[in-house]
């Protein structure tokens, strides 16, 4: 059995998480890791008996690889990728994809001109749960949704500035709008309105820390998602649904399907990481695509995500019809 | 696809060893896919890094949890794995777990045979089983060896790359704070017993009462540093000999030195004496096996091993004797050259690692 031979683009925590299902595939190989931080590629390449690079370009010089996964902060995109796809290496990319909408435009149809296998870590198409829920909404179509991203602060500084994360809408709740598209459609009309608290413990914080949307979908179907990084801790992250007879709320580890007779709860199995990362790598082995995110997808995430984030700079009802 | 060496070493500080290491690793790099693997801990983690610096893939390991080493062994499917080790009982696992895991195996001795434990000596014959091919660094650690085990040994002398001074003789000098006329006497070597400093320290006393002017440097590091720092100390030689650690740049102390001292008790063949020879230095050392080789029987400042007084002298007469110094520096420079390069060591290491695969089964390691 040939192994795929895989490279990483950034060390930090999502590429640890998504080391930790790789390592397990027996046919894959992790051949070589890249972070401007030298010391963090060589912690992960010695590991594996793999290579360590300094930045992204002496990667995909060095060792044979046949995909590459981009694990790198909101800021940093764009070089990355047009490497890869200048080498014509399927690549899986990290949300978001990028700050603003040129980059990851522009990186989407250089995809496709490419005809790429990409993939973009939106796992959450990937948990079961979420699966049931778009069973129960194709027989009664959603007509109100309600999403939720109430948490604490991350640590790392660069997610404190809009310049580098985006804000928290872009970078964290864009899970919840990838959802939202997933289980109820398009989004064609976004407002958004976002407010900022100095918070003492995040000293140089500038992101709202506070932000919320109202959203119209294709179906017609309505909604809004409400952002906090206010908290100390996880206080809920999930998308409520609600349709003729039927009221759903979905997080990423459990479902809960109210009919009117009670509020049962069934928790997702497996890690839907782990399926997401098969599938790519299924689909860059050639034995099927049935990657649920591909780059150009992803994007149509991103677009309502950005468009949020200006809806709520500009105090303007921004409309997504054209562009999606 | 190249086929794929593993170079290892379990040594917790593989330093001259770990050298020779990078440079094969280096030197051989297109040929074949390099991995250097090493424990995970102090200097070798430093090794580590250094590999994954010139391009080479890393592999680190717990020293006691060997079974892990197995499992990437047989996961990353090695066409052969090179051990490399010090002491006679450095490596047996590696080698052990290499063979299991269906790679060929190679190992180098770099140091002569110096088990007396029945116990590790039949430890040492029971491991070589798992050995395809043993190297020895010198014909004097081959020499060694013989009939201590199964198998021959091939004799393929250390070789280095010749880096060249950064810096003015003059400059270096006045960071040290060597005065006009001051003769500066260079070591380099690890703080172990097997280097000598201690008849180094001995001798000194007998070198200064001819050579006032004279001033030692040590430099390395090592587990005896703070014992010889006491000795300097209580025989008040504080102020003509002086450790200085272990420092990056050798190539401008050699460049800036009177005479290069090596007076180990014993040696493979040191990295630090072929440094010195390929530096052009004035060189008095120990006529162990592998120096001997290194510097060839008619250097005239070969003294018996563990002899202050002997020692004492040759410095003192090869700091009298500045013609008979520096043509013999020559000639070790020529040696060098001719002898105990990194490229021919490489050539031959690689040569030897092309006639062990030739003759196994590719393992499809890239198939």
């Amino acid at each position: 059995m040939s192994k795929t031979r895989i490279g990483l683009i950034g060390a930090g925590g999502i590429a640890q998480r998504h080391l930790g299902v790789l390592e397990q595939f027996e046919d894959v190989e992790l051949a070589g890791f890249a972070d401007p931080d030298f010391d963090r590629a060589v912690a992960l390449a010695s590991r594996y008996g793999a290579r360590a690079y300094q930045n992204s370009a002496e990667l995909l010089d060095g060792p044979d690889l046949d995909a590459v996964y981009i694990c790198i902060p909101p800021f940093a995109h764009g070089e990355a990728e047009r490497l890869a796809i200048g080498r014509g290496l399927p690549f899986f990319v990290e949300k978001p994809l990028s700050l603003d909408l040129a980059t990851a435009e522009a990186i989407a149809e250089q995809v496709a001109a490419a005809g790429l296998v990409t993939a973009v870590g939106y796992h959450w198409r990937y948990i079961d749960t979420v699966e049931e829920a778009r069973r129960r909404l194709a027989e009664r179509p959603a007509q109100l949704v309600s999403g939720y991203w109430l948490d604490q602060t991350p640590p790392p500084q660069w997610w404190w500035h809009e310049d580098r994360s985006g804000g928290q809408m872009v970078e964290q709740t864009t899970h919840i709008i990838d959802l939202a598209r997933y289980l109820v459609g398009e989004v064609t009309q976004v407002f958004g309105l976002a407010s900022h608290q100095d918070r003492a413990s995040f000293p140089g914080l500038d992101v709202p820390t506070a932000s919320t949307a109202s959203l119209r979908f294709a179906s017609g179907a309505i909604g809004n998602i409400a952002s906090t990084c206010i908290l100390d801790w996880a206080h809920r992250v999930g998308l409520h649904i609600f349709a003729q007879g039927l009221a759903l709320e979905l997080t990423d580890h459990d479902l809960m399907v109210d009919v009117g007779s009670g509020r049962p709860v069934q928790h997702a199995q497996g890690d839907p990481v782990w399926r997401e990362d098969r599938d790519f790598i299924d689909a860059v082995r050639g034995v099927g695509n049935r990657v649920r995110c591909p780059y150009g997808e992803a994007l149509k995430t991103h677009r309502v995500a950005l468009a949020i984030s200006q809806s709520a700079r500009e105090g303007k009802v921004v409309d997504l019809s054209m562009g999606n | 696809m190249k086929h794929r060496i593993v170079l290892a070493t379990d040594s917790l500080d593989p330093s001259g060893m770990g050298e020779h290491m990078l440079t094969l690793g280096g030197a051989i790099q297109d040929a074949f896919d390099i991995v250097l693997a090493a424990p995970d801990e102090g200097p070798s983690a430093v090794l580590l890094r250094r590999a994954a610096a010139l391009g080479l893939g890393v592999k680190k390991f717990d020293l006691h949890q060997l079974g892990h080493w197995a499992k990437w062994l047989q996961e990353y499917r090695a066409d052969l794995v090179h051990v490399h080790a010090g002491i006679g009982w450095e490596g047996h696992g590696l080698v052990r777990h290499a063979k299991g895991a269906g790679a060929s195996v190679v190992r180098t001795e770099h140091l002569p045979y110096l088990l007396t434990s029945v116990v590790q000596q039949a430890e040492y014959r029971a491991m070589l089983r798992a050995v395809d091919q043993r190297i020895a660094v010198s014909q004097a650690v081959a020499q060694s060896h013989a009939g201590w085990g199964a198998g021959k040994i091939d004799v393929i002398p250390n070789g280095i790359f010749a880096v060249p001074p950064r810096r003015e003789p003059r400059d270096v000098r006045a960071e040290l704070g060597l005065a006009e006329g001051e003769q500066m006497i260079l070591t380099v070597a690890r703080f172990t017993a097997q280097k000598g400093y201690d008849l180094l320290v001995a001798a000194a006393r007998a070198v200064l009462s001819g050579h006032p002017k004279a001033r030692f440097l040590l430099v390395g590091d090592g587990p005896e540093l703070d014992g010889i720092r006491s000795a300097i100390a209580s025989q008040n030689l504080g102020k003509s000999i002086t450790p200085t650690g272990a420092r990056s740049d050798v190539p401008d102390l050699l460049a800036s030195a009177d005479l290069f001292v090596l007076p180990s008790h014993f040696e493979g063949l040191p990295l630090a004496l072929l440094e010195a020879m390929a530096a052009s230095a004035p060189i008095v050392a120990t006529a162990n096996g592998g120096t001997v080789e290194a510097l060839g029987s008619k250097h005239p400042f070969l003294v018996p091993p563990g002899d202050s007084n002997a020692l004492s002298k040759a410095i003192n007469l090869a700091l009298a004797d500045r013609a008979t110094a520096h043509a013999s520096a020559a000639a070790a420079r020529a040696r060098f050259t001719a002898l105990f390069s990194a490229e021919r060591m490489a050539q031959q290491t690689a040569a030897l690692y092309r006639s062990i695969l030739s003759t196994t089964i590719r393992r499809g390691a890239a198939a």
